[in-house]
């Protein structure tokens, strides 16, 4: 990586202009009545604001995500519109419920472009939503922002117009854990993980992983969705393993309830990803089990984890206390370590239209938007990249960054590893710029 | 004279239909295309459930086998869209026979759960068997493999759509409404409102159910592989129980009339639901509201107590 | 090779989730298998109870007195959806359908409003790990199994036994009829949704020591209900226990010798099969397809 030095070297003179510009005159005057997404007042200016579709998982099973993405969006317009908005002009946030469904979610995306007439869309967290909504997008002609941790956007599965620049995928998350756990809590694993897409990517590339660093994945237990009851799948898990590997979505407190029954205190070492508690308080009764277990993390619930300038704002914009829960109600646990890319991802469309002079929905525009962030490679980490710097590759238009492993200690998430962008980074074929646009 | 207007109706509809597209902005004429062939599921859904007396809770799985069949072949063996949609069709054909051979010897209550847990094996397959059909997560076509693709030179997206699926309509009504005429249409509706004189007569009720369950499966699966065909994508969502329970909605609200009303249903369901989610911030939360108070505007849903009573009693 | 070591877990935790099911399966008995109301707030009604449990739990008040107030609660919200909705137009099926899934739709949004989207818990009053012969298990849960399965023997015996299940049956098979005898069915279908409501409540707090709280986890227990009632035969209340206990320990014996989700697969097939065998029983024109 004798690139990155150079590189990070290269600030991007839009992100020092962009900063100088939160100065200007104009942002004294937007402050005042730029609230939330819901400002127009960019019309009086005589400047038509720049609209922001937004696919956010209102209802169904995404539900607490997406409550968590929509205060984060909001929070970051919010914040954009008070400094000066994206060049000059101000962030009109349309929100859309798709019901975390992959039919309303690509019919969404019909509204957002064809009713709404928004410039760009702020894509959802749910794989098989991103999916559906993606070739919409691409056929519409607006650039499509997941923030999913999905492998659609880097494995070449959508097209040009969808990115993934805010939050890392799952298979660079993994490839990034997996040296450590093999490395600190032993070599022989189980793996524990809800049989659908999601899951069978974490399989697939811890068992990559595995061959790189000599561990051995002794058993696959997938789970069936919509199970309720998980003790008469324990029996499959070896008694003569080091780790037991979990990353089960879906009714999770009852399965550490029966796990720490049935595995008792001669346990091996447990390690999840923390999907599976996101947004669940580590008080809920039955987590006690987890402590002394580790997780990883996105970006650390707890303050402690990744005390920063930057950290420190971002948690104070988007209203959440040190214990990463809701200030006005600490019941209301946040969903830290995937939320943060749809500020990220708010701050890199900011980016990529000041630098490329995006002005307006036409195809010399939209070309312009789209090779500028496929020529961007490096993150800064700041105020906009509050969880750290990233890797932009531009031919998979995905974000590779640093990984956070925590244990669980006195019922708090401590963090014990912060892991190099370099470990998370893989080879995948696919290249996005040699698609044509239009 | 009843069956004669609405015998017209249903060939006035699809000509209405072509005549206000140009009338409609562009997210209505994309909402529409979406709605129309939803429609053709919702045909599909009544000729099992409005002409003999069936209720089924598996058609998602029906709905979905053409999907993939159409998906499937599109996405491995050769982007022919046509080729693909009869793949579908074909795939979801013979699985209603299948599912038809088991689930019609039983009636009533035991219809609906056999037909739950026949489409919920499906469903939890579909998404085992995540390597090759993508499971929850589906799979994405590409554009040549999808109708859209193949009539890119002549057609704009939204046009091919619109049309596409109205032409697709247009065949389902006609044929609906010819059936719903012929001889063997009015031996469905004897088979609905009385099984035991129709078999006294000497008719094997068993084979009709198999038919009717078949010709409805059909429509269903044509339905879901133009859903693939045209949106180029593939997914397990369209196989959960939710997608068995909406048409359900449809039919009933669409009234008794089966030449227009799984038509009027679908289109009504839909377009209010898409109205309260620009209106309003819980749309959930309204479309349930909407439909109890439809509930309990209609006193039209009589025929269906028909249907479940007569039904029931068989068990 | 069968893991011989693993099948007394097996079986226990099969028959302890199969009384579970057929307690959460009860009231649909009496609402769909006996009056025969398509009810689909059911799975609701359950939320409901383990919300109720829930918000008594928030607010520092015992466990127990979930178990009290749960059933009232989901009881009375049974009660007001069938004389304000279901009883003006008689339960018609139609009718009935629509709005009680819109009355679903609602609950849902309800609870989402009232608690969140993320699950919540609630900790066991009690929660000794019982060591049985080469396994432990969650005392707690293994209480509520039986507490499940005698709740259900009970209604059984009160609904086969006692004058009540006549008058639902006689009420729902010929209202007119009911009437004529001076029977005042509006009356007979209030008792029977405000104990179905109440049994399904009580489940929802029973299982919330062990079973997450979430907005959305109705529509499973609504549509394992249904499963469970048809399969033990329409209208029967032993039946349905029967069916609740037979199913838990399918799917835990499958799930010891196959993949889990082809276990699923092949719990719901032999469910299918089972319905279909037990259907065909001589049908007046003979198979002749």
């Amino acid at each position: 990586m004798n690139r990155r030095q150079a590189l990070s070297s290269l600030l991007k003179t839009g992100v020092v202009a962009a900063g100088a510009a939160g100065l200007g005159s104009a942002a004294g005057y937007f402050s005042a009545r730029a609230v939330g997404g819901q400002t127009t007042s960019g019309l009086e200016t005589g400047v038509r604001p720049i609209k922001i579709g937004f696919q956010v998982h209102r209802t169904g099973i995404g539900a607490p995500y997406g409550y968590w993405y929509e205060r984060v969006a909001n929070a970051a317009v919010n914040y954009i519109n008070k400094t000066g908005g994206i060049a000059g002009r101000l962030i009109e946030l349309i929100a859309e419920d798709d019901e975390t469904s992959p039919a309303k979610g690509a019919q969404v995306v019909e509204r957002l472009v064809l009713a709404h007439n928004v410039d760009f869309i702020l894509g959802a967290l749910f794989s098989d939503v991103v999916l559906a909504s993606g070739p919409r997008a691409g056929e519409l002609k607006r650039p499509y922002f997941a923030v999913s941790e999905g492998t659609h956007v880097p494995f070449g599965k959508l097209n040009r117009w969808c990115f993934q620049p805010g939050i890392t995928d799952v298979p660079g998350q993994v490839t990034a854990v997996a040296k450590w756990i093999f490395e600190n809590l032993g070599k022989r694993v189980a793996m524990i993980y809800p049989d659908y897409a999601f899951g069978h990517d974490h399989r697939d590339a811890l068992t990559k992983a595995a061959e790189r660093y000599g561990g051995r994945i002794i058993e696959k237990i997938p789970i069936p969705p919509g199970e309720t009851s998980f003790t008469k799948y324990f029996t499959r898990i070896p008694r003569d393993i080091d780790v037991l590997y979990h990353v089960m979505v879906g009714d999770v407190l009852t399965f550490i309830r029966e796990l720490g029954v049935y595995l008792g205190r001669e346990r091996p070492e447990l390690f999840g990803f923390i999907d599976s508690i996101e947004a669940v308080p580590l008080s809920s009764p039955g987590l006690e089990y987890l402590e002394g277990t580790y997780f990883w993390e996105g970006f650390p619930r707890y303050a402690d984890g990744y005390d920063t300038l930057y950290s420190r704002f971002y948690r104070e914009a988007v209203g959440v206390d040190e214990n990463g829960a809701d200030k006005s109600d600490p019941s209301r646990v946040s969903a830290f370590s995937h939320m943060f890319g749809v500020w990220e991802t708010l701050f890199v469309i900011k980016e990529a239209v000041e630098q490329s002079g995006y002005s307006g929905q036409t195809q010399r525009d939209y070309e312009a938007f789209i090779k500028t962030l496929e020529s961007m490679d490096w993150f800064n980490e700041g105020l906009w990249h509050p969880q750290g710097d990233k890797f932009f590759n531009g031919r998979l238009h995905q974000s590779f960054g640093h990984q956070f492993i925590s244990v669980v200690r006195n019922g708090r998430l401590v963090v014990v590893h912060r892991t190099e962008i370099e470990d998370s980074l893989y080879e995948h074929p696919n290249d996005y710029t040699r698609q044509s646009l239009f | 004279m009843r069956v004669k207007i609405s015998a017209l109706a249903a060939l006035v509809a699809p000509l209405a239909l072509a005549a206000v597209y140009p009338l409609l902005p562009e997210y209505q004429r994309a909402l529409m295309s979406r709605v129309l062939i939803l429609s053709i599921y919702s045909y599909g859904y009544a000729v099992c459930f409005q002409m003999i007396g069936l209720m089924s809770l598996g058609h998602a799985a029906l709905f979905a086998s053409g999907m993939y069949g159409a998906g499937l072949y599109a996405f491995y063996v050769s982007p022919d869209p046509l080729a693909a949609l009869l793949v579908g069709v074909a795939a979801s054909t013979l699985l209603s026979i299948l599912f038809g051979l088991v689930s019609t010897r039983v009636g009533g209550s035991y219809f609906m759960i056999g037909t739950l847990l026949a489409s919920q094996a499906l469903y939890l397959a579909a998404l085992h068997f995540n390597e090759v059909t993508g499971g929850e997560q589906g799979l994405v076509l590409k554009k040549e493999a999808t109708i859209v693709g193949a009539l890119g030179p002549l057609l704009s997206e939204l046009d091919a759509r619109y049309f596409t699926s109205l032409a697709a309509l247009t065949i389902v009504i006609v044929c609906v409404t010819i059936l719903s005429h012929s001889r063997l249409g009015r031996l469905f509706h004897a088979l609905r409102d009385d099984e035991g004189k129709l078999e006294a007569l000497g008719y094997n009720t068993s084979a009709l159910k198999l038919v009717a369950f078949t010709i409805s499966g059909a429509l269903s699966g044509a339905s879901g592989a133009l859903q693939a065909l045209l949106y180029g994508y593939i997914g397990a969502g369209y196989a959960g129980i939710l997608n068995s329970v909406e048409p359900v909605l449809w039919v009933l609200v669409g009234g008794p009339y089966i030449q227009v009303g799984p038509l009027l249903g679908c289109l009504a369901v839909n377009l209010l639901s898409d109205l309260a989610r620009g209106l309003l911030r819980g749309h959930v939360l309204t479309v349930g509201a909407g439909l109890v108070a439809f509930a309990f505007a209609t006193g039209r849903l009589r025929w269906a107590y028909r249907l479940l009573g007569v039904s029931r009693g068989r068990g | 090779m069968f893991p011989l070591e693993h099948l007394g877990l097996a079986l226990f935790d099969g028959l302890v989730n199969g009384s579970v099911m057929a307690f959460i399966a009860l009231g649909l008995t009496i609402v769909f298998g006996i009056m025969n109301v398509v009810n689909l707030t059911h799975g609701e009604l359950y939320m409901l109870g383990a919300l109720t449990c829930w918000l008594l739990v928030q607010s520092m008040l015992p466990y127990a007195s979930a178990l009290i107030v749960a059933p009232l609660v989901s009881g009375g919200v049974a009660v007001i959806i069938n004389m304000l909705i279901l009883q003006r137009f008689g339960h018609e099926p139609g009718q009935t359908i629509l709005a009680t899934f819109g009355l679903l739709l609602i609950l849902q949004q309800v609870a989402l409003a009232i608690m969140g989207p993320a699950p919540r818990s609630v900790q066991a009053p009690f929660n000794p790990v019982i060591e049985l012969a080469g396994f432990s298990y969650s005392g707690f849960k293994l209480v509520a199994g039986l507490v499940s399965i005698s709740i259900s023997l009970l209604v059984w015996l009160v609904v086969e036994g006692s004058r009540l299940g006549s008058l639902l049956r006689a009420s729902q098979e010929n209202r007119m009829m009911a009437e004529s005898l001076g029977i005042d069915t509006n009356r007979v279908f209030m008792v029977g949704f405000a104990l179905a409501g109440a049994l399904v409540g009580f489940a929802g707090a029973l299982t919330s020591p062990f079973r997450q709280i979430h907005f959305l986890m109705g529509f499973d227990a609504l549509a394992m209900s249904f499963v469970v009632v048809v399969l033990g035969g329409v209208g029967r209340v032993g039946g349905t226990i029967t069916a609740g206990l037979a199913l838990g320990l399918l799917e835990s014996l499958t799930a010891l010798l196959l993949t889990p989700t082809l276990a699923r697969v092949l719990t719901v097939a032999l469910a299918l099969l089972y319905i279909v065998a037990r259907r065909l029983g001589a049908p007046r024109g003979g198979w002749r397809y």
